[in-house]
């Protein structure tokens, strides 16, 4: 496995062996690493001193079952802190079997060019590539697959990245070349952008043979491991059923379902926005209620919507159709789907877009639940419109510009589909994670609303902090093993699941790692993580929710969000 | 006594006439609890993994009240 290493100040290419202290970190617990020990971190994010770093994780390529998540790492132009975005798709097993263990860019070409890396099992190379520049993620996919073959994956931005928008994501494809897998929280699509580079392709002989030491002993794991997903209701039921936005009437139920910019936690329409519906109509239209994002994936979460003109969009997640949907009091699932289509093909983070539109309905400029004016609204940012420019650069930004004092962001990055006085745990998570709102940070939905995992009542402030704690450190360890967090389900519920993930990492690297040492890796990236935004100038006063969730009450439970300061303050005591 | 009643996920296909996830109003015994619901509905109590009422969790035996907003789900997830 080699570090690939790319100056687009020079536009020279390095490949590097892997230092000693990385060969046994993957995903995120690499990308946070590199950027602690390589990042100014009070670089400007789309200066020349910023970097951006893939890594596979450290399962990913191989044939553990649903282990091909991406992570991409940066300095984040949204938030100001270090950013780890997690995607699906093929890329992390396209990466890990070509041989790349991180592929790290820095500095920052002339303006004006747009260049295309390709990477192989043979090496690299760098293409000036001008007339991508201005495309959208899905043509810019077309393309470069007819001339690098129709198997390979690509990774690529779309044009919010290259105005360098701070909502801009990174797009990645899935098998059939679906742009929609996307690195898309914290604006990493900008810092793409600041770099030159439209696209990367990356090509490999395999998706699952990257090195295993032990192999006979790796496969015995994956099985079992494969038992543990497929034998757990959740994933081996619920979401190869219905997908994620089966949560959609759940939340909406338990009055967690953040309604009309937050404004209450139940949504009269959410059934027609939902998950059955989604599968209802898919199935119906000739697409899919079930799809998987990467081969080897046995939760197939994912589906594929055909839109009443022929579009298809693949996937519609649970948090992309509430922050279109239910956040702007949209009811419409076709219109979510358009509205999706749009990021993905402009390169915009589903949820951080959804949550811009919501404050703009509160600042009046488009009317709640208009469909059609948001759609118009959204398609500005593709033109770079002034008024696009602002709705892409996210919902702070929005707020800002039109005088809003209701945005519900944390560290400059919107809120996910969870209402955080309906379930308090997750209120712990985005106040104090090192990403900003971020439900994947510490998923406390688990234990608050699922009952996975034990139970911990939603609407109490008590136990929130410790749930939120210990997932938050388990966390980060599946998103640097390449796990898809869904794995979480079984592992919170079934004592066997952790060790064998354990065992997964210790037969394929030769390691004798038991389940605290796995953990470890958790805590050690949550920590370079927490001296990254310390040292980029985060404080305590950072770790809060807006104030608005202390003093309005949130119905049909009449709650406000009151775990108090102190306590947040004890999140990372570990 | 009167309830309204929603199924997801799959678990409409018990009750006849039911739409998934759309509400529908029940006459039950005043008193009911949640097992004698599900027993009217002809829903396996093994198969409801969610039993929510008026927004929060609820154990099959409490007792139910006139007017309570009843939901119904088997193990799900996802984020």
């Amino acid at each position: 496995m080699r570090i690939v290493r790319l100056d687009m100040t020079k536009l020279e290419i390095k490949q590097e062996e892997v230092p000693e202290q990385y060969r046994f970190l993957g995903g995120r617990a690499l990308t946070s690493r590199i950027v602690a020990d390589e990042v100014d971190p009070t670089c400007n994010p789309i200066g020349p001193y910023n970097k951006l770093v893939f890594a596979p994780g450290l399962l990913s390529g191989t044939g553990a079952p649903s282990s091909g998540r991406l992570s991409v790492g940066s300095k984040s132009p949204l938030t100001g802190g270090i950013k780890e975005a997690n995607a699906g798709g093929i890329s992390a097993q396209r990466l890990a079997n070509a041989g790349v263990k991180a592929l790290i860019i820095e500095g920052a070409p002339a303006p004006g060019k747009w260049y295309v890396l390709r990477i192989d099992q043979d090496g690299e190379s760098l293409t000036e590539e001008n007339e991508l520049a201005g495309k959208g993620t899905y043509e810019v996919v077309q393309a470069l697959r007819a001339k690098h073959g129709e198997k390979t994956a690509i990774i690529s931005i779309g044009p919010a990245g290259e105005m360098k928008l701070t909502n801009a994501g990174v797009s990645t494809c899935d098998v059939e070349g679906n742009s929609s897998r996307y690195a898309g929280r914290g604006g990493l699509g900008a810092v793409m952008g600041a770099k030159g580079i439209k696209a990367i392709v990356i090509d490999s002989p395999s998706y699952i043979n990257a090195p295993v030491a032990d192999l006979e002993r790796f496969r015995a794991a994956a099985k079992k491991f494969t038992s543990i997903l497929t034998g757990h209701p959740v994933s081996g039921e619920g979401l190869p059923a219905f997908g994620t936005n089966v949560l959609m009437n759940v939340i909406s139920e338990a009055g967690a379902l953040p309604t009309r910019n937050f404004s209450r936690g139940r949504f009269e329409y959410a059934n027609a926005v939902g998950g059955e519906t989604l599968a209802e109509v898919a199935v119906q239209r000739g697409g899919l209620a079930t799809h998987a994002c990467h081969p080897g994936c046995v939760m197939r979460c994912s589906n594929s919507y055909p839109m009443p003109d022929g579009t298809v969009c693949s996937p519609i997640e649970y948090e992309s159709a509430w922050s279109l949907g239910p956040h702007c009091e949209i009811k419409d699932l076709d219109i979510i789907a358009k509205l999706n289509y749009i990021c993905n093909d402009v390169g915009l983070d589903t949820i951080e877009a959804g949550g811009t539109l919501g404050v703009a309905m509160e600042a009046g400029i488009i009317p709640w639940g208009d469909g059609e004016k948001a759609v118009e609204l959204l398609e500005e940012v593709g033109k770079g419109s002034p008024m696009g420019r602002i709705i892409g650069n996210g919902s702070v930004f929005t707020g800002q510009a039109f005088g809003v004092s209701k945005v519900a962001a944390v560290k400059g990055q919107h809120m996910p589909a969870y209402d955080p006085r309906g379930a308090k745990g997750i209120g712990v998570t985005y106040a104090t994670s090192t990403m900003g709102a971020d439900h994947t940070a510490g998923y406390s939905i688990t234990a608050n609303v699922l009952k996975v995992g034990g139970f911990v009542d939603p609407l109490k402030k008590e136990g929130q902090v410790e749930l939120s704690r210990n997932l938050q450190i388990a966390t980060a360890l599946v998103d640097s093993t390449g796990l898809c967090l869904f794995v979480a389900f079984a592992l919170l519920d079934n004592p066997d699941g952790l060790p064998t993930v354990v065992e997964m990492i210790n037969a394929q690297y030769g390691l004798a790692l038991d389940v605290a040492g796995a953990l470890d890796i958790g805590k050690d990236t949550l920590r370079a993580e927490r001296d990254f935004n310390a040292k980029a100038g985060f404080t305590k006063a950072h770790d809060r929710l807006p104030e608005f969730f202390k003093y309005e009450t949130l119905p049909p439970h009449g709650e406000v969000f009151d775990v108090p300061d102190e306590e947040l303050d004890t999140v990372f005591n570990f | 006594m009167r309830l309204e009643v929603r199924a997801f996920a799959g678990l409409h296909r018990y009750i006849a006439g039911a739409v998934p996830g759309e509400s529908f109003s029940l006459e039950v015994r005043d008193g009911s609890n949640g097992y004698e619901l599900l027993h009217s509905l002809n829903v396996p109590v093994k198969e409801v993994f969610t039993f929510m009422v008026n927004g929060r969790r609820q154990d099959l035996a409490q007792s139910l009240a006139e007017g309570d907003r009843i939901g119904i789900f088997p193990s799900i997830g996802g984020g």
